[in-house]
């Protein structure tokens, strides 16, 4: 059994192609899932529910009630695919995934050595020409601040805390090897086999020679490298006078070997602009090569494990940073599969995020089947749709569209003596925000996470609850004013409209028979107030469940 | 002997088994005295190195300092008490002690040039001026923070005291009356998450013309647990109280200064301590960088030998792995050492046996 | 006092007590715990409740509970008599000295981390045996244990100086149901304050709605991201309902607990535990005195003597200190050798700690350090035994209870520990 599986997986490795002739990979993806079902599986979503879930994951906000309307009106039965192509190729996408992979990368860490829209820049850049994957994380590792276009990229090692080279050498291998090895800095994993303190130190030994220096003439930070004269040494807490040394090496691979040089021979370029010499052995762009090589199984599987996380919401590897043998895949065939394909396609990411979202597992309703109980069925079965939590972004994109007030707050601009801080706002020394950037500060302030917690789980705050209740903003976009949805509701006399038009543009759906009945309703018994019942069921509708998740 | 700092040489070296803190030369050369954590003092005889403890005090000893009458030694200590010793008697018994000169801890003492006044500060916030046979003479209160530091001016006219909030004060001797304050809030930190102040005013010295005063400590502490912050010197114009410069140590450092003294020639001498490190540095007075440091552990104490040529330090003196957690089975966890290094600030004789001239 | 000790049939089920499960994890048994229902009531009956004080970065125990006036180690500070006859502390705390004959102080401690990072949540989870499950804090544990979900105030607050939020992490394996509720400077959350547009009727109103909506979208639908968000929603309600317990303090309770951030964080958790939350965490950081550990203890001890001291005393007064275990104490103890920056380091081989209150024997000291104060010099005591005890004052089968995740039972304390019996009443 074990050696049909070893060739299999060799067989798998060196084909250029599908071992077997299955089909498109989204077809692949769900004869996987199948096969481990286990029990029965959920219906597609409806059409509603599959374009507000995608419309979120791919453009990172929700659709609007023209959307809403022209796609459940389509009858093309190709019009799921072609959704999924606009959505890849709007502008949106690249704001979306530069978004995502923010959180994901910098994890809200603060700093401003390099400016956030250098940042941004570089990752829309990347993601606008699907540069694929494996070049993005080595522009990213390299960190070249004299490349016009890429300099931001530098941001991911010097903001946020990084600097200290453990924190690089954590973050690296969390990142882009789904290694948490944050308890391997002073001894062999305690719990996890897999994780020895020389991968920490190996890991290490590429990145300990980099240091943030300014450039004397461009207004920039560059991440320069030191010269690397000796392996590092370490020693286990738990076994001490026992000390070891290594270079530079990969977890699983071999060890670089550090060249010596003569005195004054280190350097391939002098000082130059307040830089230090670039020496000729330099460990940090050995690693921007040899970490993205296809054939680091980690780096790969890492990466289609956390593409697989930003559609499905969960990691077929879950935690995402625990990818270690005891802790295997849910569908460990399927891992194998999603990077051997990735690698064939060449780490296109448009691509694969396409693929998953033709897949019938990603398409799949949240709503069980009448047969089955919700608690039967585990959650890494994807026999049910996993409902996500919206990001920060996501919420605040979201509920400017839906509450009717998003051109006017992108057309505000942003006065550059007013200075808008979280902190200043909710202690009341600052005016309600009107324009995007201090609006999506403000969003990112109450639903993004502390700096450097990672976003994965769904986590709603009683802050975030009191918020949505008490935040004089929020009740503002729900109030009858200028351009908002409750102000055009106002003047719609007949209930039964003001029922769809609240449900199609708020929760991208139209509304059931029942739904329609309780809204005529409640607007009814509040006839003296019709305006304020329009707008506390907007409220509702805003706050509830159906909302604030991904579903 | 010409003064030549940038080539101090030190030949003696002595060690004790508990830290020594505050350290002065009796005014006839001929001793060492240092305050130790066992609560004596110690005195070395600096030519056959021999030691004698002076025991009495009931807990630390705050500071010392000498009476020009070549007779007398005076100690503070952390209950408030204020001890008078014959430092020339082997026998180890105080002239006489007030126990309860100061509330709290009595920190500092200074006596006045010609030694008719003896003066106290500490933990109560008031400066005490006392006659040298310990009879009470004045108060002075003002100071808002613990008081670090205190020297007389060289005319024995009047007095400074730094604190622990960066005020230095002038107190005209003996009424008490205030002339002025300097402010070297600089050398003082407390951030709103800081649970106590941290950095101070930690010493003061004025040259022998009296137109520089010196005030050591740290700036830009980043914390009351680890205390780490920048080593500074601030040097005052004395006659009109503008700041002269500030001098910082070229070593790497991440306490404050704890000690300054002015050579003959108005070199400034200063000691730190730091948790990975300090030095002792001679600076000139109008130029940031040292003109000669040496590298030390930790540093508490200098101060210069009555021949003027000579300099002693005390110091900290590690005596097994420190740190945190076990390291030592029971049997050999100690305290660690003091340590007094005595520094000749003129070029070394070429020839050994050239004696001092 | 403990309900588990006899062999009935509810002793019985109580050692298969299946106490957690993760949100959206494996089959739990419901939203509010499995005690046997019986046994979940009679403990629910006696509000008991758990005050812990910490003191991050680990305060000395030489210049409190534990002096050594007068040898190698001890530093400059004396020691003074206190209520307990024989019984002597530092100098720096003259107020909790006379309240020693309601506190139990254990001076031989002696724990295994020395670092903060991994020894403060390795603590405050009871440094349980590795399963490869993250464990509760002890707020959280105590929350899961003996809370009620339905509960007027939230059941783990965390009081503590700087930001606020929800902190899941601290839920563990339990879920992130369990984590704290924490209050910056002990202020209650932004928006707190409802807009004066929205009054009660209109409130009620919206929320209604806001309810039918999520009750409907729940139909068929896996329930753990709904019942987590409308938890949220809950737990906000009952804090807008309980502005109450945020309003200034009198002049007379501030003379008397200090006006500075721990007296004032006392006197909010003594607020918070009287109007009938389960578990208060009151956090004072910057204790780690590496430097200059004589005169900064000389500034911070009595920060923490004088409002302990009076909440004890207020709290025998009133009766409270039977119904409250409150538990003062750090990550570790500090170095007897002193360093080159007259500080003292981190010392987890021999520390104190404090305890009063519920179940809790009133005024003894348990165990003792060697002469010098380096090394315990009688029983052992890690933090897992103080976890058995806590859990034991409060009426919970530390020994016999289990927790369940994915299938796992997991003992609620450290199994190699056991309560200490001299500490119980």
């Amino acid at each position: 059994m074990s050696i049909n599986r070893f060739l299999f997986g060799v067989l798998l490795c060196f084909s250029s192609g599908p071992v077997w002739s299955a089909g498109p990979l989204h077809q692949q993806i769900d004869q996987q899932i199948g096969s481990r079902a286990g029990g029965q599986i959920a219906d597609l979503a409806s059409d509603a529910e599959f374009l507000r879930r995608v419309s979120l994951d791919l453009n990172g906000i929700v659709p609007t009630a023209d959307e809403v309307r022209t796609f459940l009106g389509d009858q093309d039965s190709q019009k799921r695919a072609k959704l999924i192509d606009r959505l890849l190729t709007a502008p949106e996408y690249a704001r979306r995934m530069r978004e995502a992979f923010s959180v994901m990368l910098l994890e809200r860490r603060k700093g401003t050595t390099v400016s956030a829209e250098d940042w941004n820049r570089f990752l829309e850049l990347s993601f606008t020409q699907n540069q694929p994957w494996d070049e993005f994380v080595s522009s990213l590792l390299q960190a070249d601040a004299a490349n016009e276009e890429k300099y931001g990229s530098v941001k991911f090692f010097v903001d946020g805390g990084r600097a200290d080279h453990d924190q690089m050498t954590q973050d690296v291998a969390r990142l882009f090897l789904g290694m948490n090895i944050h308890c391997a800095q002073c001894h062999d994993h305690p719990t996890v086999d897999q994780f020895k303190q020389i991968d920490y130190v190996g890991l290490m030994a590429y990145l300990n020679q980099s240091v943030a220096a300014q450039h004397s003439g461009l207004q920039r930070t560059f991440l320069v490298e030191n010269v690397a004269k000796a392996k590092v040494e370490f020693e286990s807490v738990f076994d001490v006078g026992n000390k070891q040394q290594t270079g530079p090496r990969l977890p699983g691979r071999d060890e670089i070997e550090i060249p010596a040089y003569e005195e004054g021979q280190e350097f391939s370029e002098p000082e130059k602009d307040g830089l230090p010499g670039v020496p000729k052995f330099r460990p940090r762009q050995l690693l921007a090569t040899q970490l993205t090589e296809s054939s680091n199984r980690r780096f790969v599987e890492n990466a289609v494990n956390r593409f697989w996380f930003l559609m499905m919401g969960r990691g077929l590897v879950h935690p995402l940073d625990m990818m270690h043998e005891k802790n295997p895949a849910s569908h460990p065939e399927l891992l194998s599969l999603l990077a051997n394909e990735f690698v064939n396609h060449n780490f296109d990411v448009k691509w694969l995020l396409r693929e998953l979202a033709l897949s019938k597992t990603y398409q799949r309703s949240s709503i069980f089947p009448e047969s089955i109980e919700p608690q039967d069925v585990p959650v890494e079965s994807y026999r049910v749709a996993i409902a996500k939590g919206l990001s920060a972004e996501q919420t605040g994109w979201s509920m400017m569209r839906v509450t009717g007030v998003l051109e006017k707050v992108i057309e505000t601009p942003k006065s550059p003596d007013a200075k808008f801080t979280f902190k200043d706002y909710i202690n009341g020394r600052l005016p309600l925000p009107d324009n995007l950037s201090d609006t999506m500060l403000l969003f990112v302030s109450v639903f993004g996470n502390a700096p450097g917690q990672a976003e994965v789980e769904f986590q709603p705050s009683m802050g975030q609850a009191l918020f949505l209740m008490n935040e004089r903003l929020v009740l503002q976009w729900l109030s009858s004013s200028d351009g908002t949805l409750v102000k055009r509701l106002e003047s719609e006399s007949e209930a039964t409209k003001v029922a769809e038009e609240l449900y199609v543009n708020i929760l991208s759906r139209f509304p059931r028979d029942e739904e329609t009945a309780e809204l005529v309703k409640f607007l009814d018994q509040n006839q003296d107030h019709r305006t304020d019942a329009i707008s506390q069921f907007a409220w509702a509708m805003i706050t509830s469940a159906e909302f604030r998740l991904n579903h | 002997m010409m003064l030549d700092v940038t080539k101090a040489w030190s030949d003696k070296e002595i060690r004790y088994e508990q830290q020594l803190t505050a350290c002065r030369f009796s005014p006839c050369g001929q001793y060492i005295v240092a305050a130790s954590l066992d609560f004596d003092l110690q005195r070395w005889n600096l030519d056959t190195d021999e030691r004698t403890s002076l025991s009495g005090h009931p807990t630390w000893i705050g500071d010392l300092a000498f009476h020009p009458d070549q007779r007398r030694l005076y100690s503070v200590d952390y209950h408030g008490g204020l001890f008078c010793w014959d430092y020339t008697q082997a026998a180890s018994q105080p002239l006489w002690k007030k126990t309860a000169a100061h509330v709290s801890w009595a920190r500092k003492i200074a006596i006045s040039p010609d030694g008719s006044y003896v003066a106290t500060g500490g933990n109560d916030c008031v400066v005490k001026l006392w006659t040298a046979d310990g009879q009470p003479v004045a108060e002075f209160p003002g100071h808002e923070g613990y008081i670090f530091s205190l020297a007389f001016h060289p005319d024995g006219k009047s007095l400074l005291s730094g604190d622990q909030v960066g005020s230095v004060r002038q107190w005209e001797i003996p009424s008490g009356k205030q002339i002025r304050t300097f402010d070297l809030t600089v050398l003082h930190t407390r951030k709103e998450n800081f649970l106590a102040h941290v950095g101070g005013v930690r010493s003061l010295a004025i040259n022998a013309s009296a137109n520089l005063l010196a005030c050591g400590g740290m700036a830009n502490a980043k914390s009351n647990a680890f205390c780490p912050g920048d080593p500074l010197v601030v040097i005052l114009n004395f006659g009109d109280s503008t700041e002269k410069a500030r001098l910082k140590p070229s070593q790497k450092a991440d306490g404050p200064i704890n000690s300054l003294c002015f050579l003959p020639d108005d070199t400034l001498a200063g000691i730190g301590e730091g948790a990975k490190g300090a030095s002792l540095a001679f600076w000139k007075a109008d130029q940031p960088a040292p003109v000669h440091s040496i590298k030390i552990g930790s540093g508490y104490q200098v101060d210069l030998h009555p021949d003027q040529l000579r300099l002693a330090i005390s110091r900290f003196q590690p005596n097994g792995r420190g740190g945190n957690g076990r390291h030592a089975t029971p049997e050999t966890y100690l305290s660690n050492d003091g340590v007094i290094d005595i520094y000749h600030l003129y070029d070394q004789p070429a020839v050994a046996g050239d004696a001092a001239t | 006092m403990n309900h588990f000790r006899c062999h009935s049939p509810e002793h019985e089920l109580s050692r298969r007590q299946v106490l957690g499960t993760l949100v959206g994890g494996a089959a739990g048994l419901g939203a509010n715990g499995l005690l046997n229902p019986v046994v979940a009531d009679e403990l629910k009956s006696q509000q008991k409740s758990v005050l812990l004080i910490w003191l991050d970065g680990g305060i000395s125990q030489f210049e409190s509970w534990d002096p050594k006036p007068g040898t190698e180690f001890g530093g400059p500070f004396s020691a003074i008599p206190t209520s307990l006859p024989g019984i002597h502390v530092s100098e720096l705390m003259p107020h909790t000295a006379q309240q020693m004959h309601h506190l139990s102080v254990v001076r031989s401690m002696c724990t295994k981390d020395e670092n903060h990072s991994s020894g403060v949540p390795r603590i405050l989870r009871g440094d349980p045996k590795n399963r490869g499950v993250t464990y509760p804090y002890l707020g959280a544990a105590m929350a899961k244990l003996k809370g009620d979900a339905q509960s007027e105030i939230p059941n783990y607050i965390w009081v503590k100086p700087g930001s606020g939020g929800f902190i899941w992490q601290h839920g563990g394996f339990l879920g992130a149901e369990y984590g704290a509720l924490a209050l910056g400077d002990g202020k209650p959350p932004v928006h707190i304050n409802r807009p004066p547009e929205v009054d009660d009727v209109i409130d009620q109103s919206r929320n209604d709605l806001r309810k039918q909506l999520n009750a409907r979208f729940r139909n068929r639908r896996r329930g753990a991201e709904v019942s987590a968000y409308e938890s949220s929603f809950e737990m906000a309600e009952k804090l807008i309902r309980r502005k109450d317990l945020f309003t200034d303090f009198t002049p007379q309770q501030l003379e008397r607990y200090g006006s500075h951030h721990l007296g004032r964080h006392i006197l909010q958790s003594k607020r918070l535990i009287e109007a009938g939350a389960l578990f208060v965490q009151c956090h004072s950081y910057h204790w780690d005195t590496h430097a200059d550990n004589f005169n900064m203890h000389l500034d911070l001890v009595p920060q923490i003597d004088r409002p302990f001291a009076a909440l004890i005393e207020d709290w025998h007064e009133s009766g409270m200190l039977d119904n409250v275990l409150v538990l003062l104490m750090s990550e570790f103890g500090r170095t007897p050798k002193i360093n080159q920056r007259l500080g003292r380091d981190h010392w987890p081989e021999a520390w104190s700690l404090c305890l009063a209150g519920c179940g809790i024997r009133r005024g003894m000291v348990l165990g003792k350090t060697t002469d010098d104060g380096v090394w315990v010099d009688t029983t052992e005591y890690d933090i897992g035994h103080i976890f058995h005890t806590v859990f034991g004052a409060m009426g919970i089968d530390s020994l016999g209870g289990e927790y369940h995740y994915n299938g796992q039972p997991l003992p609620i304390a450290h199994e190699d520990c056991v309560p200490i019996k001299e500490l119980l009443a």
